[in-house]
């Protein structure tokens, strides 16, 4: 008897919990109709840098001030590439979310129809028509909001510079001669973070090696080999000529830690993404820095890496008043003024017309963004696969003191393994 | 009989829950996961065609998937070894405190409770100013630059921080498995003269055999699926000498688009593992006091 009484209890307690989660569901709805037609939207934003993310958050508030019936909920992670990827296996796709439209991975999503088009709104034509040259899909189509632009550059503070009569080198002889000055003076001249080895090796690769990318793309279609290129083998030495004055602990830095040292004045110069200077700013706003493109070994043949920033798509798999909203949300964001608040507050140039950059040190890099040799991101070229996997060749490279014939060989044999078949 | 039905199916009501969402998340997602890596689906097409065995006969010809196997072996064995010897020698040595047994043991139990992204978070910090401190003080050439930066000991130290954490639960049965020896055998053994090496030999330990079973099994699947350390310490680096099979699987699902070879490389996993995990219950179920 006492025993049934116990199961009859556990019974109604599992009852009442199966009637609450049922009346949870229905809770929202309501107060949904009380408050009028209120639309909230995810934004997976994959820029995790804190300044970034900060900008975001201030035009948000200012967005949902004009726009009090829509909601953006930005929500950032990390690892954020591949936790798009996996929504997207999953059917789960973000409403709004932030891609980066020259990379084959993203005309593979809008090849499958998961990415709206927004060739037709007239805010596209609000972004710097060089830049907007840079992300049609493969049908000519626009799918997303370029908002900024980015790049790979040695940023070098300015202090430390103009205390030991540095000039900015724009050559590489140039660029050696100012590394041995620091060294002698017991200054770090470059501080590499070789844990991250990734961007680096892009950035050298594409200022040493023009016309690389196109080369390794031939490998991954099975003609020509990277093995005996003499123009291969000169950006392999000069890489590792680089690490001779890097910091010691070098394999042991992120990214990260080399923007934090950079900012505390640690080293001469630092070889960092865009994405790196507003956390050099939240780190130490009193620095003084500035950039110049890694340079090659004339002017003439420096060449910057510099592409489209992550910009912003809807799904095209949305609910037709979250794409009503996400559209009224990209509106907002390519108003001149939005983009400038954005741009000052991120540190990101914005690439939406009528915005400025005020930064007198960063100007002569953008203008010869503007005007130089500019090459895209290797995976706009590449499958992503095959650079992700160089990466680790270029570590095994420089830690294993493998020679430079040796990495060429290594470079051909990764490249063919990750090519698709 | 009508309260008996009542009283069994009760049982049995309660047991749905776990069937069903076990079947929903673990053996449907299984079965999924097999016929997937007979296709060519790469996470974002919306079709693929079935291939047969070709993702299987892709892995066999690829050296990173049996460098990766191999770096998964080595890291399972240190793992392996490393929490046995450790945990056993913990439980032993807190079974036998006389004062503070309760408080020393929560003190060992600490690390379990804390995420092993942010134990590899703070390792990492330590490796990379607290490591390169010592090599200078002492002149030791290894200890210049953090551990995570050399392709010979990455391994090592990633298996060190997740050993740190992961002999927590082990001390804690093992010292389980202690409680259950009968004090007589002991008083018996030292009546007859016994040293504490036979006592343990011949007492102890084979009151032990279960929980070494438990322990190893549940240690050797640990080691062989371990991911976050490696993840979140190396990334897999330096040159893949932690590329444990779980990070391959990662980069090759969403990193890579290989959403079929990835899932070709964890059901060879998952062989892995079944195979391993029946032959050691098997071998366990041999000797020792159950």
């Amino acid at each position: 008897m006492k025993r049934r009484t116990k199961l009859s209890i556990i019974a109604v307690l599992l009852a009442s919990l199966v009637m609450t989660a049922c009346g949870k569901e229905s809770t929202p709805s309501n107060s949904d109709n009380g408050k009028g037609d209120v639309v909230k939207i995810e934004f997976f934003q994959q820029q995790g840098e804190e300044a970034i993310q900060s900008a975001y958050r201030e035009v948000i508030a200012d967005f949902s001030k004009e726009y009090p019936n829509i909601v953006i909920d930005m929500n950032t992670v990390p690892d954020p590439v591949k936790v798009l990827t996996a929504r997207f296996a999953t059917n789960d796709i973000p409403p709004l979310f932030t891609d980066f439209p020259t990379q084959l991975q993203f005309k593979e999503k809008v090849k499958n129809g998961f990415i709206e088009n927004l060739s037709d709104q007239p805010f596209i034509k609000n972004v710097n028509q060089k830049y907007l040259d840079m992300t049609p899909a493969d049908d000519g189509g626009y799918y997303s909001l370029p908002y900024a632009r980015n790049y790979m550059a040695v940023y070098y503070n300015v202090d430390l510079f103009e205390q030991n009569s540095v000039e900015i080198p724009t050559t590489y002889a140039e660029f050696i001669e100012a590394s041995k000055v620091f060294q002698s003076k017991g200054i770090t001249p470059l501080y590499l973070p070789l844990k991250d080895v990734g961007h680096i090796f892009q950035a050298t690769n594409i200022a040493f090696a023009p016309g690389g990318v196109e080369e390794m793309a031939k490998v991954a279609k099975g003609e020509g080999q990277i093995e005996g290129n003499t123009v291969f083998l000169e950006f392999a030495k000069k890489l590792r000529e680089l690490t001779e004055y890097a910091n010691k602990d070098a394999f042991g830095v992120s990214a990260q830690m080399m923007q934090e040292a950079f900012a505390n004045g640690q080293a001469a110069m630092i070889i960092s993404g865009s994405y790196g200077r507003g956390n050099i700013k939240l780190a130490n706003p009193n620095l003084k820095f500035g950039a110049f493109p890694l340079p090659n070994d004339t002017a003439d043949t420096t060449t910057a890496l510099s592409g489209v920033n992550a910009s912003l798509s809807i799904s095209a798999k949305a609910k037709p008043e979250e794409k009503e909203a996400a559209l009224t949300f990209l509106k907002y964001l390519a108003r001149p003024e939005v983009a400038q608040k954005w741009s000052d507050l991120s540190g990101e140039p914005s690439i939406i017309n009528g915005t400025t950059y005020e930064d007198k040190y960063l100007q002569p890099l953008l203008d010869f963004i503007d005007n130089g040799n500019v090459h895209d991101w290797m995976s706009s070229t590449l499958p992503s696969a095959i650079v992700t996997e160089l990466y680790g060749t270029t570590q095994g490279y420089l830690i294993n003191n493998e020679t430079p014939e040796q990495y060429l060989k290594n470079i051909d044999e990764t490249i063919k393994l990750n090519a698709v078949k | 009989m009508a309260s008996k039905f009542l009283e069994r199916s009760t049982y049995f009501l309660f047991t749905l829950p776990a069937v069903i969402l076990y079947t929903l998340f673990f053996a449907y997602a299984v079965f999924v996961g097999i016929q997937y890596s007979f296709t060519d689906w790469n996470g974002i097409s919306s079709g693929y065609n079935y291939v047969g065995f070709s993702n299987y006969v892709d892995l066999w010809n690829n050296p990173n998937f049996k460098q990766s196997l191999i770096v998964t072996g080595q890291y399972a064995i240190m793992l392996v070894a490393g929490v046995m010897i450790l945990s056993l020698i913990l439980a032993l040595s807190l079974n036998s405190l006389k004062k503070l047994q309760t408080f020393a043991k929560s003190v060992y139990f600490l690390p379990a409770m804390i995420s092993a992204v942010t134990i590899s978070l703070i390792w990492d910090q330590l490796f990379v100013r607290v490591v390169p401190l010592i090599g200078e003080a002492f002149d030791i050439a290894a200890f210049y630059q953090s551990p995570l930066a050399h392709p010979k000991y990455a391994l090592i130290a990633v298996v060190i921080v997740n050993i740190w954490q992961a002999v927590a639960l082990p001390t804690l049965i093992f010292i389980a498995g202690l409680q259950s020896v009968p004090s007589e055998l002991y008083e018996a053994g030292r009546i007859d003269g016994a040293s504490t090496f036979n006592r343990f030999r011949y007492i102890t330990f084979p009151f032990l055999i279960p929980t070494i079973t438990v322990n190893m099994v549940l240690a050797i699947k640990a080691g062989i699926t371990s991911f976050d350390y490696a993840y979140t310490l190396t990334g897999g680096g330096p040159v893949k000498s932690t590329n444990v099979i779980g990070i391959m699987i990662y980069n090759d699902a969403f990193q890579n688009l290989r959403f079929a070879m990835a899932n070709a490389e964890a059901v060879i996993l998952f062989v892995i593992i079944a195979v391993l995990s029946f032959v050691q219950i098997k071998l366990g179920r041999k000797g020792g006091v159950h």
